[in-house]
């Protein structure tokens, strides 16, 4: 999908970093701000019981193009969003010098609960139109509430569990089972079973001979978790008012725009996920079939087994010398 | 003219003959007096009578007391001219400056040279070494006049018999005398440095004059560094094409009672022949030296000539200017004022970064400027090496430093961290008391795009020249970070600051780019000096390691080989997807209210032919976009329209339609939302 | 008949996904309490509270709105909001709204989200969505979220002007221009005074100025002023002394309300749109 506006808008980039953050008035170390992850952790072993977190965050704009453009009284300011808690927070900046722009973005502990997008956003007039947007940050910050360090985890949830255990009982069911998927809720999660002899000894190993099997069970196991990922949200995909269907946010979204390219290759997105719908619905065919291709294609599948399928025959080989 | 107070009268009178050219036995026919008398004044054992006096005054032409107030002769600008040396009478040839071949003439590698001068020169140690570079490209009418003032009729034919194409020195020579013809150009660099000692002393005993003008291996050293005026001088020969430099002083203190316009030339050829004569190569632009066979030395200039040669100095602060005659940058074989500009801006902030920064209440050892012209016209205004600008990292550690404002936690992406890293200095031969120096660790989160390598630890002493650039190696889990190790006296004044700033320098090679075993160290200090500096430089390294380490936290839960299959990272889009996409959009609201638009569209190979429509959607801020319908649409190529469809023509691969918006199915104004054009299977709009 | 629980409990949506089956969604088998309690566990952060309060208001509404449930939601999204006294982050816990639907109070959401029957589906059913679903669709947290992000500060009016008006409910909550608190009243004020009080025209208001809002920093135009937490923080401390009263609407957080000026400010540029935008009219 290709966009227009009906103005003229920059095209040179606007910078967002992080240069510090506060907890109740107390600096976090800076190596929890990561500025090539663009994510701020906020989870500091032993300060758990914190009410706000103060960000300082400094926007760069194409200062040239700001200068010779159409565009005046220009304003930039922060947006700090979470969905799941439907915050979103507007905080003006200040121009510091030209074309850098600096303020303070507080987060209430009570208002967040697990990761805050933080984005930059530029707007002026133009044509004699006020506030207008003119620009916006690239790349998002991930303020994250829960982590400990500034990386990136945009990955599903994973828990180790001895699923015969207390306090675990909605996985008693499965008790025998190497690992369970669970895709309903805000966040799906991957339980691996670490009574389960030998699983955890494999996916643990640091060991280059184990390395082959490793990959391959933990393709087997991704390979899973994108088929459940994937049935589970086209069963409860949203409808607009005309019944078309919608797109869901959240991980439900991404998991579909991951695998909708591959199920779907000659369809885009938008149409693929009507198909999808209507597939679903009526005669399924070879849906099924695709999805499990799909789910292959993210976990990987043909390079991990056949490495593996490579060293077990190596190894029977060795052995019968 | 000053008046140097008690300076004798013989002094002075010795000056004038000599200034004059004039032996003691001429003045002594003229004023009918003995030889012995004239020798009795000069050395003071005597005082000539009222009447000889005045008769001296109008004999050297001066004004009538003028020996009174030891009034100065200047040097008439017509006596100057090129003295070139002959060859040895032994025959031996030296094929150029030999010390310039111990450099390569990059232009970054002269502003190293020339700035460490300068900086080793410092005159008033409370305030910075100004240093000023002014590349100056000369042509026509302005470059004839200055080539007169040089007086290049004298050289022209020694430069040409020089020209030894077979030469690496000749070539550069020949090249440089053929576009001086071909283009009527000329490159000059001038190197001014203000509160600097100037080139003092004598014209050929010891000093800093003789040091520079007369001996080029020599190393003048000071009591401050190694190496001042030192072989570094040679990288400024080196950088002209013709080996020559015209240089102006002002004395820091005075010479023949005089400090102002004390000027000479001197150029380096490689030996050569012209007509029967035989040259050693080496020459001088001054006035005659009637006591050394007519060698030139320098002259006491006037203003104008000051002028005409491109050496006039902006303030009568002590320090000296050279002038590089025709200026190139081997690097960059010649180059344009613009590269030359930029390399000397990087010479200049590469090495002595450190040397410029400025604390809150502390002057900067250094402060330099590079300017570029052309005739009278500003190629590139004066600008002022910022070290902040081509060091943010390292020099916002220095400057923290110097402010008392580094941290003891990294808070902040502009945080400076200190510690302390303990260097043991062992005793010198005989004492017996070793103690502790405490060095200062600096780290800091590297700056936001940033080019330097990341996760470096610099390391200087009281000159805060980068003696090493250690690599300390990634930190998982932690931003890149610099770091830099201030020892001896840059940790401050001290005692203790200044025995193990005396350590630290004897453990330096000449090239002055390691702490290590040294001869100089073996004999000066008690055993054990070579395993204390193991011991330092492994410490640094671990410091600066722990100092980056952020605090431990609690172990991933994912296992590592699950970690990258369970993204839920947005893909990158598929730049060649395998159905048709619309590559470009422009477009505009026409007067009426009305989109108008061009979309370019993207096919993948396909055999039957795609039909797809084109769907206009009004962008929301959130959810998706509300749609619109189409007044017109009208294929362009590659594709027809049916029924408010898009029929792409087989086998196309671009195709390309316009269309207008139908106002009336707008949701809300075109001017106030975001136009979406896509292509969609399914049947026509709803 | 199983006896309702004592306190309010979080429950998995995997536990609560695996039990509500078809027949327990068209209400032909009972909700299976039994297993359900397996898997509630205790909020972590929250005290524990009990549900009669809630129950009272539910059975409060059944009384007032027996043949109208529609209905109920204006006078039940305050009040709820008022007893349940959660934080924001709580409210993001899917596990205390699950639990509401499934244990406290399914028969409410029997009552006001049974479907009808159609062709396809000839028993009607309620769907799945309002006892586990997202927060815009779920029975009870619609209303919560409705309660908070239309209230006026402590003025719960605009609640009821919202809840009033299913398209808002339905439409406009689930936007993201209903974050910034002057949008969201201007808005109200446009439906209150009926320029925009018809469902549709309402729908088509919240979809012009969602598009108008991607390329008009409304945020810009017209500044929210920060939420004061503390008020809020104090607010849900009290929830042990208040009293909900039936007849009148109860006081919310006083935690500042949206800045006249902006209201106004945006006000006026709805307006405008409403009369440009022919959709809007158009239905009217």
């Amino acid at each position: 999908m290709k966009r227009l506006f009906p103005y003229a808008v920059l095209a040179g980039e606007v910078g967002l970093e992080v240069l510090r953050a506060r907890l109740d008035d107390v600096p976090i170390e800076f190596s929890m701000i990561s500025a090539a992850q663009r994510t701020v952790a906020l989870h500091e072993v032993e300060r758990e019981r914190w009410g706000t977190a103060t960000l300082t965050v400094r926007v760069r704009l194409p200062k040239r193009e700001l200068a010779d453009g159409p565009w005046t009284n220009v304003a930039c300011a922060a947006i700090v969003s979470e969905r799941r808690t439907n915050v979103r927070a507007h905080v003006p900046l200040e121009q510091d010098e030209p074309g850098v722009w600096l303020g303070e973005v507080t987060l209430h502990r009570e208002r967040h609960v697990n990761k805050a997008e933080l984005i930059a956003q530029v707007s002026a007039t133009v044509d004699e139109i006020d506030s207008r947007l003119i620009g916006r940050s690239e790349a998002s910050w991930t303020i994250d509430l829960l982590a400990t360090t500034p990386t990136k985890k945009d990955g599903i949830r994973t828990e180790w569990v001895d699923f015969g255990g207390e306090g675990a009982v909605h996985l008693d069911l499965f008790r025998s089972d190497p690992w369970f998927v669970e895709a309903v809720g805000e966040e799906p999660t991957l339980y691996l079973n670490k009574r389960f002899e030998g699983i955890e000894a494999i996916l643990r190993s640091d060991r280059a001979v184990d390395r082959p099997a490793q990959n391959a069970l933990a393709s087997q196991i991704a390979q899973e978790v994108w088929t459940v990922l994937f049935t589970s949200v086209i069963r409860g995909l949203p409808k607009d008012d005309q019944g078309r269907p919608e797109w869901p946010g959240g991980w439900q979204e991404s998991t579909l725009r991951k695998m909708l390219p591959d199920v779907l290759p000659d369809y885009s997105l938008t149409d693929a996920l009507a198909e999808i719908v209507a597939r679903e619905d009526g005669a399924g065919g070879d849906l099924h079939a695709r999805v499990a291709h799909a789910a292959a294609v993210q976990a990987r599948r043909t390079r991990h087994l056949g490495n593996f399928l490579r060293a077990f025959r190596r190894k029977a080989q060795e052995e019968e010398q | 003219m000053t008046v140097d107070e008690g300076e004798p009268f013989g002094v002075w009178l010795g000056r004038q003959l000599r200034r004059r050219g004039v032996s003691q036995a001429e003045l002594a026919k003229e004023l009918d007096v003995t030889r012995a008398a004239v020798s009795a004044w000069i050395t003071g054992r005597a005082e000539p009578r009222l009447e000889k006096i005045e008769l001296i005054e109008r004999f050297l032409g001066l004004s009538s007391g003028a020996s009174v107030t030891r009034a100065e002769l200047s040097d008439s600008a017509d006596s100057l001219g090129w003295y070139h040396r002959p060859a040895h009478r032994d025959g031996g040839r030296e094929l150029g400056n030999a010390a310039a071949y111990a450099f390569d003439s990059d232009l970054a590698v002269l502003a190293r040279e020339a700035t460490q001068n300068s900086l080793d020169e410092r005159f008033d140690p409370e305030r910075p070494v100004r240093v000023r570079y002014v590349l100056h490209e000369l042509t026509g009418e302005r470059l004839h006049r200055f080539l007169k003032a040089l007086h290049w009729d004298d050289l022209r034919d020694h430069l040409h018999a020089a020209a030894d194409p077979l030469r690496k020195t000749g070539r550069i020579l020949r090249n440089g005398l053929q576009d001086l013809a071909e283009k009527d150009s000329l490159v000059l660099l001038r190197i001014d440095d203000y509160n600097a000692s100037g080139l003092t002393g004598p014209e050929y005993g010891d000093g800093r004059f003789a040091a520079v003008v007369r001996r080029q291996l020599d190393s003048h050293k000071s009591t401050t560094a190694g190496g001042s005026f030192g072989l570094g001088k040679a990288t400024l020969w080196a950088s002209s094409r013709f080996g020559l430099v015209m240089m102006h002083s002002t004395l820091s203190e005075t010479y023949e009672g005089q400090r102002e316009r004390r000027l000479i030339g001197r150029l380096d050829l490689p030996w050569h022949e012209l007509g029967d004569q035989q040259y050693a190569g080496p020459a001088w632009l001054g006035v005659p030296d009637r006591e050394r066979d007519g060698t030139s030395r320098s002259w006491w200039a006037d203003e104008r000539t000051v002028e005409e040669l491109y050496l006039s100095r902006g303030s009568d602060e002590p320090g000296t200017s050279f002038l590089v005659v025709g200026a190139y940058d081997a690097a960059t074989e010649g180059g344009d004022l613009e590269t030359m500009h930029e390399n000397l801006v990087r010479g200049v902030a590469d090495n002595f970064w450190a040397s410029m920064i400025a604390g809150r209440d502390s002057a900067p050892m250094l402060e330099a400027t590079v300017e570029s012209l052309r005739n009278t016209t500003t190629v590139r205004p004066e600008e002022r090496v910022d070290p902040h600008r081509h060091q943010p990292s390292r020099s916002r550690a220095v400057r923290a430093f110097l402010n008392g404002e580094t941290v003891e936690r990294i808070t902040d992406a502009e945080a400076v961290l200190q510690k302390t890293v303990p260097l043991t200095v062992p005793p010198l031969k005989g004492r017996r008391e070793a103690f502790e120096h405490e060095a200062v660790l600096l780290v800091t989160p590297m700056a936001d795009g940033e080019e330097e390598r990341p996760n470096r630890l610099v390391c200087m002493r009281g000159t805060r020249m980068i003696v090493m650039d250690r690599a300390v190696g990634e930190v998982v889990g932690t931003p890149p970070f610099q770091a830099v190790l201030l020892a001896g006296l840059a940790v401050g004044e001290s005692e203790e600051n200044a025995a193990a700033e005396a350590f630290l320098r004897t453990a330096e090679p000449p090239d002055h780019n390691d702490w290590k075993q040294t001869d100089d160290l073996t004999a000066t200090y008690a055993r054990g000096a070579a395993t204390r500096l193991r011991e330092f430089r492994q410490a640094m390294i671990t410091m600066a390691r722990a100092a980056a380490r952020p605090s431990e936290g609690p172990p991933d839960e994912v296992p590592e080989a699950l970690r990258g299959l369970l993204d839920l990272d947005p893909p990158q889009p598929n730049p060649a997807p395998k159905h048709p996409t619309v590559k470009s959009l422009t477009g505009e609201v026409r007067p009426d209210g009305a989109w108008q638009i061009r979309a370019v569209v993207r096919l993948p190979e396909g055999v039957d032919p795609w039909i797809m429509r084109p769907a206009l959607r009004f962008g929301t801020l959130s959810g998706g976009g509300l749609p619109a319908g189409w007044a017109e649409l009208e294929p362009e190529s590659g594709c027809e329209v049916v029924e408010g469809r898009l029929r792409f023509t087989p086998g196309a691969r671009t195709a390309a339609f316009r269309g207008v918006s139908d106002v009336a199915s707008h949701p809300v104004a075109a001017n106030l939302a975001i136009a979406e054009v896509d292509l969609v299977r399914g049947e026509s709009a709803p | 008949m199983i006896s309702p629980p004592e306190n309010l409990m979080s429950l998995s949506n995997e536990a609560a996904t695996r039990h509500l089956t078809e027949a327990v969604l068209q209400g032909r088998v009972p909700i299976p309490a039994k297993g359900l309690d397996r898997s509630v566990r205790i909020h972590p952060s929250m005290e524990p509270r009990s549900i009669d309060p809630i129950r009272e208001l539910i059975d409060e509404a059944r009384k007032r709105f027996d043949d109208a449930p529609t209905e109920a939601d204006a006078w039940l999204a305050p009040r709820l909001h008022s007893v349940l006294r959660f934080t924001r982050a709580e409210a993001a816990d899917s596990g205390l709204w699950n639990h509401l639907a499934l244990r406290v109070a399914p028969d409410h959401v029997f009552w006001r989200h049974l479907g009808k029957a159609t062709q396809k589906k000839p028993v009607p059913m309620v769907s799945r969505s309002r006892f586990i679903g997202p927060f815009h669709t779920q029975a009870f947290a619609r209303l919560w979220w409705a309660a908070e992000l239309f209230r006026d500060g402590y003025d719960y009016d605009p609640v009821v002007v919202a809840c009033g008006n299913q398209d808002v409910l339905n439409t406009a909550l689930r936007m993201s221009i209903v974050l910034h608190r002057p949008t969201a009243q201007a808005l109200l004020r446009l439906v209150k005074d009926g320029t925009a009080g018809a469902g549709r025209e309402a729908n088509a208001l919240a979809k012009a100025v969602n598009a108008v809002a991607s390329t008009l920093s409304l945020e810009t135009l017209a500044p929210d002023a920060e939420p004061d937490t503390d008020a809020y923080r104090f607010w849900v401390g009290g929830r042990e002394d208040s009293l909900i009263l039936f007849d009148s609407l109860p006081d919310g957080p006083d935690d500042g309300r949206a800045p006249l000026d902006s209201v106004n400010r945006l006000e006026g540029v709805f307006r405008r749109i409403c009369t440009e935008v022919p959709a809007v009219t158009k239905s009217g």
